[in-house]
């Protein structure tokens, strides 16, 4: 110990675990430097009527207006809203059962599972932002265009995927499957580029997860004569359940800003190209609490049913 | 003559009987229940992952095939796929309306500092958090859960205003500063996910090398230095091509605090200006394409390496 050490009469450990604040000290200073003033600047923005003049902010009280604006009198939020947050609970749930069927498929022996892994990862690297961004003004110039086939063939791609589901709705339907049900696997069917661009990391996360069970269970359970089913149901679910959360967790977080659902890009239109930012900020809060209280409830539910193993 | 027909006899019947276990053998791998179903599970398999994989591929390859469209393909109601009337015009136009290579320097130049950055300080943080009991650890880890869960139009405009009048007069906007300064100080895009990862990581590192290395007399630093960090390189790695894909593509920062900087995410568009209406969609496909194409040759050399350095870094178990 050197003598100003010993003179402050910390024990080593101690002295250690200070150096911890070194260790996350960046991050210290840009969360509260820069990060929490943002938030709470934004909080206090939902609170007033903002707007930027030339070089500088004029700001006037108006206390819960933006926020009763939001519900009562703009004409879109509320549809958007609805509209969005039906989709993000369906995708959320579609997502984690594709990813998690997916990894278990990719993580048996077959030929050519290297080349599938690579292609189910690959919408991670490519198909997010620049080409996102492009597909999705591509599909609305051509919504606005009425377009026949000429420009887009994904819009093509698209309205044979209908006509095929138009069938499956039929048959499902007469097969005596509640309809709510045909219209989620519909709708799945109909999304499943969607699923598949946004499962990639999911799909990631069960397979090294997968990999991880030690091959000695298997072997054994095997020896005692368990089938597959049992094999899944025994062995490879529990130990999988802290992955599922993560995966769970994850999801949410991804799809809530995912930008497809039109929320995000109304609150950003209307700060920017509407200029009210004072109401972009009321916007924006609601938005983030629902994700708060939706996070919470999913952790309540399902953290006490995860195994851990240390 | 017995003996010689009771030679021959013992022969065939072990010859027959080679053969009968042979047969069984066969009618229980392809014929029999669970050969059956083992053999249908491969056909469905094979088709489930044929048909997302083209799914998940079409849309490049159309987007790659209309670049080589030219206008004319576009009336022609006989051209499907193959361009009849092949052009280098669409990639022409976006080489010189986007200044592609100064773009591409750009935004290369940006990714790497910023994948450099975000790695760097990830790591140190998720071993900070990971390794040390300090008062307020778990509080600050999920302050840390709470920048990811944040939408960032949430702090869109508090954000813009900080960088527009950085320290009171420095106007940082449409200068690289915003996202490098954010991802210097662990804010940056996706830099919560990366404190995490390090430190799920990090957590399952034994403590015996630190404990070995502490003995020998490094202080805290130094072993993190000396032997964690060349113990962690597959995640190291991850983490940085990571990073670097999503700056590279990244629209939401880039387009908020950077809209006038030359990188891809904000020339996408340039290439379409004022084109005849059918070709504005195929310009920007030719753009988007072209934007991704170094970071996907990147990443089609790179694959093997990429995802198996994943399943190496042991985030998992």
């Amino acid at each position: 110990m050197t003598g100003r050490e010993k003179k402050l009469g910390l024990s080593s450990t101690v002295r250690k675990d200070l150096n911890g604040y070194l260790f996350v000290l960046p991050f210290l200073i840009g969360f509260f430097v820069i990060f929490l003033p943002c938030l709470v600047e934004s909080f206090l923005y939902s609170f007033n009527d903002v707007k930027i003049n030339f070089g500088s902010i004029s700001k006037t009280f108006v206390k819960w207006k933006n926020y009763y604006d939001a519900f009562m009198t703009d004409t879109e939020f509320r549809t958007i809203l609805l509209s969005a947050a039906k989709g993000i609970l369906i995708d959320t749930i579609i997502v984690i059962l594709f990813s998690f069927f997916i990894a278990n498929v990719l993580n048996q022996k077959f030929a050519g599972r290297g080349l599938a892994r690579t292609v189910f990862f690959l919408p991670v690297i490519l198909a997010t932002g620049i080409v996102k961004d492009v597909e999705q003004s591509n599909a609305m110039y051509n919504a606005m265009e009425s377009l026949e086939e000429i420009g887009d063939q994904v819009a093509a791609f698209d309205k044979v995927g209908m006509a095929a589901s138009f069938n499956l709705q039929r048959m499902l339907t007469n097969s005596g499957i509640s309809p709510s049900i045909v219209g989620v696997i519909i709708y799945a069917l109909q999304n499943t580029y969607n699923i598949a661009n946004s499962s990639g990391v999911q799909i990631l996360i069960f397979l090294t997860a997968l990999q991880s069970i030690p091959s000695s269970l298997f072997e054994a359970s095997k020896m005692e004569g368990a089938t597959k089913w049992q094999e899944f149901w025994k062995i490879t679910f529990p130990m999988l359940t802290p992955m599922i959360f993560v995966n769970i967790i994850y999801t949410i977080i991804d799809t809530f800003t995912n930008p497809i659902y039109g929320v995000l890009d109304y609150i950003q239109s209307m700060a920017f190209a509407r200029g009210r930012m004072g109401f972009a900020s009321a916007l924006s809060w609601i938005y983030f609490f629902i994700v708060i209280v939706v996070l919470g409830v999913v952790t309540l539910i399902i953290s006490r049913r995860i195994n851990y193993l240390d | 003559m017995i003996q010689v027909s009771n030679f021959r006899n013992r022969s065939n019947v072990e010859a027959e009987r080679k053969n009968a276990i042979r047969l069984t053998r066969i009618r229980i791998k392809y014929f029999s229940v669970s050969g059956i179903s083992k053999g249908i599970w491969r056909i469905v398999r094979a088709a489930i992952l044929i048909g997302l994989c083209y799914v998940i591929l079409y849309p490049f390859a159309v987007k790659v095939i209309d670049s080589f469209k030219s206008f004319e393909d576009f009336l022609d109601p006989t051209v499907k796929y193959i361009p009849k009337y092949f052009t280098l015009e669409n990639i022409k136009n976006v080489v010189s309306r986007t200044e592609y290579f100064k773009t591409m320097g750009n935004t290369a130049a940006l990714a790497t500092i910023v994948a450099l950055l975000q790695m760097t300080i990830s790591a140190l943080a998720g071993y900070g958090f990971a390794r040390f009991r300090f008062k307020g650890n778990t509080a600050l880890f999920f302050c840390v859960i709470l920048t990811l869960i944040v939408p960032p139009q949430t702090i869109m405009v508090p954000l813009f205003i900080k960088f527009r009048f950085f320290m009171g007069h420095l106007n940082l906007i449409s200068t690289p500063w915003p996202v490098i300064i954010l991802s210097m100080l662990g804010i940056g895009l996706k830099n919560g996910l990366y404190i995490f990862m390090f430190r799920q990581y990090f957590r399952n590192v034994p403590k015996e090398l630190e404990e070995a290395a502490f003995i020998d007399g490094c202080n805290t630093m130094q072993t993190f230095i000396k032997i964690i960090i060349p113990s962690s390189t597959a995640l190291l790695v991850t983490v940085f091509l990571l990073s670097f894909s999503w700056q590279w593509t990244d629209t939401v920062y880039s387009g908020l605090l950077m809209s006038k900087l030359q990188i891809f995410s904000n020339v996408a568009e340039r290439a379409s200006q004022g084109e005849k209406e059918i070709m504005v969609t195929t310009l920007n496909n030719a753009s988007a394409i072209m934007a991704i194409l170094p970071l996907a040759l990147v990443y089609i050399f790179g694959q093997k390496f990429f995802v198996e350095s994943i399943e190496r870094s042991g985030i998992v178990g």
